[in-house]
């Protein structure tokens, strides 16, 4: 997951951008909204002046406040630079990722719970067989986006924790 | 009382033989592994009961106008109940993963080479061309397959070898993971493998089955009337306009059929014709036939994980042996055995409706070398 901070017109946003592979993102709006970008060409325009100066890498909540001069108003949304939003998928990361499509047969933690590595998340159910979801770290629960009889999507946000 | 009128009177108690009654007790292993464990509990209890009707002493169910002797000839000699079962097999069938993940038909075709391995061995065994193939067939480790084909090159072989497919495939959760562990090390079996979801569009779900169709009919033209039908129940479903058909198929039929497919089958346990030693053989190379369908699949996964570079779990391979979708959630299981954030249930899935198709042109293929019609 990325996290964009924008600037425009005096308009703060931030959009995080999730890869789910190389071509595909799920891009995170501010107001709650998921949407599905699939990137199927980039390249340079003629004069193309997007060239952010901005320190990459910093760790996820730090505000690096990236400014994006004198774009249009309009075409500031969902487009990821490069293909390199490159972060392993929820690998002891913050979030808890349907590893395939499914449906959520049950929750097993509650918000603010704090788990131990190993310990069952979830339980997915996907092709009739049922997969048990289990934190890949220690961590405290933030916030189950999923509840019990949600259809998901691969790669849809399923658990958080507090970082 | 005369003695002929006791004669008669007694005939039930006079006509027991041993082998009819070690039948009798076979037949109730086989409602025992139904009820207790629940093998297959759908086609072992009905075959267990058909055991015991048929082998209870001058049963009037066999024999000229014997209802179990009718199921069997409006059915079973014709072939017509297996059919009739693959298009609920079809219509239960989702090979959307296969289609996001084409490359996993050559897993398919890696699953089925137990079949031929096994016919060898029965070759030299000393079993005739034609059983040995019957036999090879339980490697295809699906049922309805395995009745149809032994059914046209080897009738009398029917029981056995169904009954074989069907305890071994209800046991594939214990047979398997030895294998898969033996010849996989640690490393490869966590390796994790990217999944993307891919939509498949509706006209790709319906063209497949019918290219299928086409493709494998002209190819392996024995293999029609299993493919067909199959692929009949799978254009159904994914039409999505004949969903009562689709739903009757799977279900009503699928299930009328299996309890007459079972009781036919067990009609053919007679005890005199089943307690040989042959049968003894078929258990034994029917078991060899899924440890080799499990090995050959996870040595192609090893090959492909050669050429991949690293990325491809040779567990995946195991489920290309058919058996769906049960295999398929074994190699998931031993995935998550040794890592618990590791899933490639959806290629294994993948695998496993590969391997579906691929035993039943593996048999179309065994029926042509036999030169069967």
């Amino acid at each position: 997951m990325r996290r964009y901070n924008l600037r425009i017109n005096e308009n703060d946003h931030t959009i995080d951008v999730e890869e789910l592979a190389r071509d595909t993102f799920t891009v995170h709006l501010e107001d709650g909204r998921l949407v599905d970008v699939v990137l199927t060409d980039h390249q340079d325009l003629a004069q193309a002046v997007i060239a952010p100066r901005l320190e990459i890498g910093q760790p996820r909540l730090a505000p690096a406040t990236p400014m994006v001069r004198d774009l249009p108003t309009a075409s500031a949304s969902a487009a990821p630079p490069a293909r390199r939003a490159a972060v392993g998928r929820a690998s002891g990361g913050k979030s808890v990722l349907a590893p395939m499509p499914g449906v959520v047969l049950n929750v097993e933690v509650s918000v603010g719970a704090t788990v131990q590595r190993g310990q069952t998340l979830l339980v997915l159910e996907a092709m009739k067989m049922k997969n048990e979801l289990k934190a890949e770290r220690d961590a405290v629960v933030a916030s189950i986006p999923a509840t019990a009889g949600d259809q998901v999507k691969h790669g849809d946000v399923l658990l958080e924790f507090e970082s | 009382m005369s003695p002929e009128t006791l004669a008669q009177l007694l005939q039930g108690i006079t006509n027991i033989t041993w082998q009819s009654v070690v039948m009798m007790l076979i037949g109730g292993l086989l409602i025992l592994l139904a009820v207790v464990k629940e093998y297959e509990p759908l086609l072992l209890l009905p075959i267990g009961a058909g055991a015991i009707l048929t082998n209870l002493p001058l049963s009037p169910l066999v024999g000229e106008g014997g209802m179990l002797s009718i199921l069997y000839n409006v059915g079973v000699s014709n072939e017509l109940f297996p059919l009739i079962i693959f298009i609920g097999i079809g219509a239960l069938t989702d090979f959307g993963p296969l289609l996001e993940n084409p490359k996993m038909v050559l897993l398919g075709a890696a699953g089925q080479f137990g079949i031929f391995l096994t016919l060898i061995l029965a070759l030299l065994l000393g079993f005739n061309r034609s059983e040995a193939a019957s036999i090879g067939i339980i490697g295809a480790i699906d049922g309805p397959t395995s009745i149809y084909v032994s059914g046209i090159l080897a009738p009398h072989l029917v029981g056995p070898i169904t009954v074989a497919a069907y305890s071994y495939m209800a046991l594939v959760p214990l047979i398997m993971p030895p294998v898969m562990r033996l010849l996989t090390t640690k490393a490869e079996r966590s390796i994790k493998m990217p999944y993307t979801q891919r939509e498949i569009s509706q006209r790709t779900r319906i063209l497949f089955p019918i290219i299928v169709t086409v493709a494998v009919g002209i190819a392996v033209p024995f293999a029609t009337p299993l493919i067909g039908m199959l692929m009949l129940g799978n254009l159904m479903r994914e039409s999505k306009v004949v969903e009562r058909l689709t739903h009757a198929s799977a279900n009503e039929l699928a299930n009328v059929v299996t309890l007459f497919l079972g009781l036919a089958i067990g009609s053919t346990m007679k005890g005199v014709d089943f307690l040989q030693l042959g049968t003894l053989a078929i258990l034994g190379l029917g078991l060899l036939a899924f440890f080799l369908d499990t090995a050959t699949g996870v040595l192609f996964g090893k090959l492909m994980n050669v050429f991949s570079g690293g990325k491809f779990n040779p567990l995946i391979g195991a489920a290309g042996i058919s058996a769906f979708p049960m295999a398929a959630r074994v190699v998931q299981k031993e995935a998550s055995r040794e890592d618990f954030s590791n899933f490639i249930l959806m290629h294994a899935m993948g695998a496993n409706a590969a391997g579906q198709v691929a035993s039943v042109i593996a048999g179309g293929v065994l029926l042509a070398l036999m030169g069967a019609g």
